[in-house]
């Protein structure tokens, strides 16, 4: 979704129309990513209800307020991987360079989160990867780590922060 | 008071290659001046830069005596843009093309029918516009670009590839705008259509304009007017071709058409399309 939001519609050339409307650049990329939170909310959403569903129904002891916390955490990641395409593409206008970006970017960090911790010298540097934030803390287990929550989102709108004079002076590819 | 558009000095380059090298020219509210050249003259990127799309690397831009990029948005807010390439959303209706980009400009609630029946589209215009046909995309940018009752309209080919029906309908509109007051930029490789509807026309060639005035001006000035008379004569067709600034046409003209046999008279002046070439050295669908 991040990647379509720019760079699709540069793709399907009304990116051109939508900036000779009476709004700034800015606006359009604040508006998307708004559209991001709130797709990625609805998600969040859609995944608590399913699991609290799933739950009731198999009769799982699983603590509900560990779903939730998971859920918001799951919502906060999602924001982040949205707001990281949307700043690929709001920097190079190419929806490839927005989609394979992330998903590049998201296997990376997964792999340091995963497999930094076992040797013991690289073990503090998985806390850079984006999933010590998401998964890091147990949220199940522990409930929301609002820190990790906060992290998650304010890393959201550095990478937003960063494209915007980017998407600002670029020229639009069609 | 301000010309609609006043441009000095226009520059952009996409990389090394110059695309718009130093246009200057002023249209006036109610005018329609028509920008001819071939693909790749520098028409669209004028647009462009016009509607504050592209930046110019150099130069100064007066839209309604505001300037460009300082007041960009307010003069976005005041002009209507209708590009070559048919870029609607095309999972939207119609009409809710025209309520997305009304909202856009801060209209609410507004009556598009009028618009829709005006340009032929009323009755599709709850169909999704992937239903549409070429001729119909383009009428609904046309709409698109009046939804704000817009005092200069940037008009982008806005007839290439439309079928006659169509193509006369959006000639309509652009005449009817510009009787209603709007300054009007029509970008155009189509010559006809420049000299049907131009007040001037203003010939870009490699970034440069070349010629800029009306169309009845530059057939006078760079143009020679002549009849073609063809007549039969001994078995065979004879045609005299009299240019009419030559001492003593009326009476060549006297002669050749005091004969039995004469089949045809036609008048011939110069078209927008010759006086380009003889300006520039090529063609308009170079």
């Amino acid at each position: 979704m991040g990647a379509r939001a720019l760079a699709g519609e540069e793709r399907q050339r009304t990116m051109g129309l939508l900036l000779a409307s009476p709004i700034t650049r800015r606006r359009v990329v604040l508006e998307k990513f708004g559209a991001i939170v709130v797709h990625a909310s609805v998600v969040g959403v859609g995944t608590f209800v399913g699991t609290w569903a799933g739950i009731a129904i198999a009769g799982v002891e699983l603590s509900l307020g560990g779903v939730a916390a998971a859920s918001v955490l799951l919502v906060c990641f999602g924001i982040f991987l949205g707001a990281l395409s949307l700043a690929l593409s709001a920097a190079s206008g190419i929806a490839a360079v927005a989609t394979y970006g992330t998903v590049g970017i998201g296997l990376v960090s997964y792999f340091a989160w995963a497999f930094l911790p076992v040797n013991e010298r690289l073990a503090d540097w998985a806390q850079l990867s984006p999933f010590h934030y998401f998964l890091g803390s147990e949220p199940l287990v522990n409930g929301l780590a609002w820190g990790d929550a906060a992290i998650l989102l304010g890393l959201s709108l550095l990478v937003v922060g960063i494209s915007l004079p980017f998407f600002d002076r670029r020229d639009l590819h069609r | 008071m301000h010309a609609a558009i006043e441009v000095k000095d226009l520059e952009f380059s996409y990389g090394d290659i110059k695309a718009v090298d130093g246009v200057s020219v002023e249209v006036a509210k109610g005018e329609i001046l028509g920008f001819l050249g071939p693909n790749g003259a520098g028409k669209s990127t004028t647009i462009k830069m016009l509607t504050g799309q592209l930046r110019p690397d150099a130069g100064s831009i007066s839209v309604l005596g505001m300037t460009m990029p300082e007041q960009t948005v307010d003069i976005q807010a005041r002009i209507g843009v209708c590009f070559e390439e048919k870029n609607v959303y095309e999972n939207m209706s119609g009409r809710e093309n025209l309520d997305f980009f009304a909202r856009l400009y801060g209209i609410k609630h507004k009556d598009f029918d009028p618009f829709l029946r005006n340009v032929g589209l009323i009755d599709r215009a709850d169909d999704r516009v992937s239903t549409y046909s070429k001729g119909m995309r383009q009428r609904l940018m046309m709409t698109r670009a009046m939804i704000n009752d817009p005092e200069i309209l940037f008009l982008d080919e806005p007839t290439d590839g439309l079928d006659p029906v169509s193509a006369r309908a959006v000639r309509a509109v652009i005449k009817s705008e510009a009787e209603r007051g709007a300054a009007v930029i029509l970008t155009t490789h189509d010559m006809n259509e420049a000299d049907q509807l131009s007040d001037r026309v203003a010939f870009i060639n490699e970034g440069r304009i070349a010629a800029l005035d009306t169309p009845e001006n530059l057939k006078l000035k760079h143009g020679q007017r002549s009849v073609r008379i063809r007549s039969r004569s001994g078995g065979g067709v004879e045609e005299q071709v009299i240019a009419l600034d030559d001492a003593g046409a009326g009476d060549q003209i006297r002669r050749a058409v005091d004969v039995e046999g004469l089949m045809t008279i036609h008048t011939e002046e110069a078209t927008l399309e010759n006086i380009f070439i003889e300006l520039t050295g090529r063609g308009l669908d170079a």
